[in-house]
């Protein structure tokens, strides 16, 4: 192996300290060196690029074969995950409100998910009588995005309109309703939000391509210029030699993947799925060796020195991605968690067997404070749907009025835990005195989707015993978005 | 006539214009060798022969897509005179919030 000369080395310096000058100054860069690259070394961004070139659609041969050749040992890549997917957040209606047999929610938020929630939660706050019920949620978005198969970037704007409406329906599984002849139907809700924010937003997003010039251009440019340089400053006879290597890889590729196929069922963290990307990079690498040792063995002085410099502006390149994806992400936390309203109206209908089936009409109104806190307000009226009651007694058309509020504060705790103390206060017609309730609750975040909601409510109206004024419910939530559409892993 | 050499690999003659549409959730971002491009998702933009070198040349179209919103893909259609010669998917991200896609041009 030769040793680096000395015009080599300054060169190195020199090409590293202009690209550096000209990225943002809080831009992490890989330093430069100004070492003649080992065949026995392997660098990030090399290691990144074979990694890359196991998945099922790979795009970056030059790149490839260039830090292939290189082969150099320096810098780290940081894989800031920066995918946004739509975890379960605190603004976020889960399960069935506070009217039915089996809840967790005191007051009613204004959120809701964009392609499906199941809930399941036992113990009443409002109702006389415990029992347990199912709340399934979803929006016509659902439908339109092909059950989440055609989630995209551009569905999410074209059918904006269809994610801002929810639908949902609760049934009755526990002790509530007695009679055989009945189905266990309890609830059905329609509610529509405004401002409600999603880092999917297209506002957002070209607010981001405002700012990532800035970190990508420079490098970039640096790349495909030193790469260019590179490739055009070797003989003919190699630039075919480099032709051909693309084009037998990519034969190469399609053929393993082609006998090498993955299950349907099978997840990326299975080990048969672990395996096969290991066999897959072995003999991705072996292919590597076949098809450019006997190219390297060819490249004059000239040639590696302009390689080193195309290898160095790589590496500097793979830093302005990482930098560039915690710019996305710090962006996204900023603009989801600025201070903002949300306001929903929602419609329910209820049934009641003992006095009337009821249409409850809600408005939600929900202020984000940016300090990890948000309020709610919410004003209800009820109205009912029969002039009578089963014993034939006349029933006043509205039934009560309802003003509930709530503070949230999370999530808190590495984003495990949010607490909402809240209130409801409601004022029923007909010579019923005033109910008044307070309610803690918290909701626990264990694994992705899941959320465990926890409270305890105080009722100042009896229910079963004058004894009986402290309610404990639990329930248990499934947030498909996170796991649906656009959110699921597509490594 | 512009021919497809292999997958992201293609050979045009000295006169003339190879064209790429690029349709996806956001603006790409691309570079021609040391040129920055001006690019719109879904709207064609021409490599002519002003932009090339000679023969024996290759030139290096850099694409960077960006993935702000989550998990998706972007759509390439590549053509030539003759009309169509390829269409392909890159889903992504592969890099962060990125994908890269880089193209060769090559005047043969």
């Amino acid at each position: 192996m030769k040793p680096p000369t000395t015009s080599y080395l300054i060169r190195t310096a020199v090409l590293s300290v202009l690209v550096a000058s000209m990225l943002v100054a809080d831009s992490p860069r890989a330093s430069a060196q100004a070492n003649e690259p080992s065949a026995s070394e392997s660098s990030t961004s090399f290691n990144k690029l074979v990694d890359d070139a196991t998945k099922e659609v790979f795009a970056d041969y030059p790149d490839l074969f260039a830090t292939y050749l290189a082969s150099r040992a320096r810098g780290v890549v940081s894989q800031v995950g920066a995918t946004l997917r739509q975890n379960p957040n605190p603004d976020r209606q889960t399960g069935s409100t506070a009217e039915t047999a089996g809840t967790t929610t005191l007051t009613e938020k204004t959120g809701f998910s964009e392609l499906l929630n199941l809930a399941i939660e036992t113990g009443a706050i409002v109702k006389k009588t415990s029992g347990s019920s199912y709340t399934l949620q979803t929006t016509p978005y659902l439908l339109y995005s092909k059950f989440g198969t055609n989630d995209t970037a551009a569905t999410w704007d074209q059918y904006a309109l269809f994610r801002k409406i929810s639908l949902s329906a609760t049934f009755d599984q526990g002790t509530g309703n007695q009679q055989p002849s009945s189905n266990n139907f309890e609830r059905a809700e329609v509610k529509y939000i405004w401002g409600g924010r999603s880092a999917r937003d297209k506002g957002f997003r070209d607010h981001l391509w405002q700012l990532l010039p800035a970190k990508l251009d420079q490098p970039t440019l640096m790349t495909n210029k030193t790469l260019s340089l590179f490739w055009n400053g070797l003989p003919p006879l190699l630039r075919d030699a480099l032709r051909k290597a693309q084009k037998d890889l990519v034969d190469w590729r399609k053929d393993w993947l082609k006998d090498n196929p993955v299950p349907t069922d099978q997840k990326p963290t299975d080990q048969a799925s672990i395996d096969r990307q290991a066999r897959f990079r072995q003999a991705l690498l072996q292919q590597l060796q076949t098809r450019l040792d006997s190219i390297f063995e060819q490249l004059n002085d000239q040639d590696r020195t302009r390689l080193a410099d195309l290898a160095a502006a790589i590496e500097i390149q793979q830093g302005a991605f990482a930098a560039a994806s915690d710019l996305v992400a710090a962006e996204a936390k900023q603009y989801l968690e600025a201070p903002h309203t949300e306001v929903s109206f929602a419609y329910s209908f209820q049934r009641d067997a003992t006095i009337s089936d009821f249409s409850d009409f809600k408005l939600i109104a929900a202020y984000k404070t940016g300090l990890n806190l948000s309020a709610n307000l919410n004003g209800e009226i009820m109205l009912n749907n029969n002039r009578t009651d089963p014993s034939g007694k006349r029933l006043d058309t509205i039934r009560a009025y309802s003003l509930e509020g709530d503070l949230t504060f999370g999530k808190f705790a590495n984003d495990m835990f949010d607490f909402t103390a809240a209130a409801k206060w409601t004022r029923p017609q007909g010579g019923a005195r005033d109910e008044r309730f307070a309610q803690a609750k918290l909701n626990l975040y264990l694994i992705r989707s899941m959320t465990i909601p926890i409270s305890l409510t105080y009722s100042d109206k009896p229910e079963d015993s004058t004894r009986s004024r402290v309610r404990f419910n639990v329930g248990l939530s499934m947030d498909a978005d996170a796991l649906m559409g656009a959110a699921r892993n597509q490594s | 006539m512009a021919t497809k050499v292999t997958d992201f690999y293609y050979q045009v003659s000295p006169t003339e214009t190879i064209t790429f549409t690029i349709s996806g959730p956001d603006d790409p971002r691309v570079f021609l060798d040391n040129t920055t491009l001006s690019v719109v998702s879904g709207t064609s933009f021409d490599v002519t022969p002003q932009m090339l070198n000679g023969i024996g040349a290759v030139h290096f179209l850099r694409c960077i897509l960006l993935f702000a919103a989550g998990p998706g893909s972007y759509s390439f259609s590549v053509d030539g005179s003759g009309g169509n010669i390829d269409s392909f998917t890159i889903p992504g991200p592969s890099n962060g919030s990125f994908s890269q896609v880089v193209i060769n041009i090559e005047v043969a």
